[in-house]
């Protein structure tokens, strides 16, 4: 019996030791019981308590749903290293909810931003599970991407400034603005909604390539002339009714944009692959004659 | 005289045909190849020598599943961007797309952009430059149709000179082989350049007759 329970023992601490380096303590929601805010002395594998509090605070803080926070071992990282989201879906089924993908995406802004700071992690994971706990997707992601330097305060600009230069300067095609959020988060970082509305999806699918297709680069000349610092817009399109038609976001800080989309909606404002075809064409065989010479155009730098 | 300049006039369209065959007209206008029953697909993917003329949005260049819950890596360069980016892109089960950013991709050089299944973990992933960006589980099976091609979006007077070299996909074995199969497509005024075989190729335009 004593040789059982000694078995069964070791089971359990090698089958832990597998699956992650460290747990960090559970809990029914993401917030600072993960890991005490005091415990900034903790230092896991390199990961310092303390930003991991500040990075479950910041979430928080913005509204994220997810469940616990744990930080795992992963080779196909460099570092080996990645720290685990399970974020909770208002979805029944196995596809997600119109909020997760911009749920994501601020995990993704803040481990990002948490990495380039210092947290030494070669990666983030984000399982979505929906209400009946079942997991629709798990995504793992590196924190090795390029950030945008000059987003960050101090700010040159109010916001009731970058407020009234974005409702002077952006065309809303036909759309009705709602509302203009123009605020900071607990960082200090810029972010900017759109609220629109449009009476149907049919009017929303004749003005919203135009708007979103010279969001981006009017966003950004915008921040580079005028000194908006606005690193995260987001555009949420509803019918008058309340209807969702879009949720979208873009973080120009990290270089990443998500949405979601009604179905019905436009597609023609972002791209997409095509369908298979696999009918072969008659070869050009020649080097073009008169190949383009690349041509430099003026670009906002 | 009449019939002789009707059947000249006849000759010349059927000719332009030929030479010129449409597909789907844009825009999105893509240009490249694709390839059947595949588990992976990977490319050394360059930029032009220095930055291509963009009238408006922009172009891509990448290796992609095709549409649906799409997964795709390569590079972009759009209006208002200060370099061109190597960037992965994916979507989340019930449409929702996300496009990540990694690196820039500098003009004149080239590099590798891979996705594939990994038949032990049951994921996607992606490569960029052998150093993996991204996975994900929960996707569409393999065996699909994958493509390594360009992209012009919006304006067709953007300017696209893409060269696709080693153009490989990965079988049912995990193993890699050449493009072999000629599913070229044209997208007028954007034109694919065969040279030594189907797995490299120029993507380049636009060129009006």
């Amino acid at each position: 019996m004593k040789r059982i329970t000694i078995v069964i023992i070791l089971v359990v601490i090698v089958l832990g030791g597998i699956g992650s380096i460290v747990s960090l303590r559970q809990g029914d929601e993401l917030g600072i019981q993960a890991v005490s805010a005091h415990e900034d002395d903790v230092d896991i594998q390199g990961i310092n308590g303390q930003d991991i509090a500040d990075l479950v605070t910041y979430l928080e803080q913005m509204g994220v749903p997810a469940k616990y926070v744990q930080i795992i071992s992963d080779d196909d990282w460099d570092p080996p290293i990645v720290i685990e989201f399970i974020l909770r879906s208002a979805s029944k089924s196995d596809e997600v909810a119109p909020d997760d993908v911009i749920h994501l995406n601020i995990i993704a802004h803040a481990v990002n931003l948490a990495h380039n700071r210092g947290l030494n992690v070669g990666g983030f994971n984000v399982t979505i599970i929906n209400t009946e706990g079942n997991e629709i997707t798990s995504v793992t992601e590196t924190t090795d991407v390029e950030i945008t330097p000059e987003l960050v305060p101090p700010r040159k600009l109010e916001n009731n400034a970058v407020s009234n230069l974005l409702n002077q300067e952006f065309p809303l095609h036909g759309m009705s603005l709602d509302n203009l959020d123009v605020s900071l988060d607990s960082e200090g970082i810029r972010w900017v909604t759109f609220e629109l509305s449009v009476p149907n999806i049919e009017t929303a699918n004749a003005k919203l390539s135009d708007f979103m297709l010279k969001l981006f680069p009017a966003m950004v000349k915008m921040n580079l002339e005028r000194d908006t610092q606005v690193a995260v817009y987001q555009v949420r399109l509803n019918t008058s009714t309340g209807e969702p038609l879009l949720k979208y976001i873009n973080d120009l800080q990290i270089g990443r944009r998500g949405w979601w989309y009604a179905d019905g909606l436009t597609k023609e404002w972002f791209s997409t692959p095509p369908a298979p075809k696999l009918e072969p064409m008659p070869k050009s065989v020649s080097t073009p004659k008169l190949a383009p010479a690349p041509v430099p155009k003026p670009t906002v730098d | 005289m009449k019939r002789l300049l009707m059947l000249l006039i006849l000759i010349l369209v059927l000719t332009l045909t030929i030479v010129n065959p449409v597909s789907a007209d844009g825009p999105p206008w893509h240009v490249g190849n694709q390839k059947s029953s595949a588990y992976g697909v990977a490319a050394d993917i360059s930029t032009p020598a220095s930055a291509p003329y963009i009238e408006e949005t922009g172009t891509s260049s990448w290796v992609s599943t095709p549409i649906g819950y799409w997964i795709q890596t390569g590079w972009h360069w759009e209006e208002g961007m200060a370099s061109a980016k190597s960037y992965y892109e994916y979507n989340l089960p019930g449409n929702p797309p996300v496009q990540q950013d990694v690196s820039t991709h500098s003009w004149g050089a080239t590099k590798s952009y891979c996705l594939q299944f990994n038949g032990y973990t049951d994921e996607w992933e992606v490569y960029i430059n052998e150093i993996k960006q991204w996975d994900q589980d929960g996707l569409d099976e393999p065996d699909i149709t994958v493509q390594a091609m360009s992209e012009v979006h919006t304006s067709s007077e953007n300017y696209l000179y893409t060269q696709f070299e080693n153009v490989v996909y990965m079988d049912s074995d995990y193993d890699w082989f050449y493009f072999n199969e000629d599913n070229f497509q044209n997208a007028p005024p954007y034109y694919y350049v065969y040279e030594t075989d189907e797995a490299n190729y120029l993507c380049w335009g636009p060129y009006e007759d």
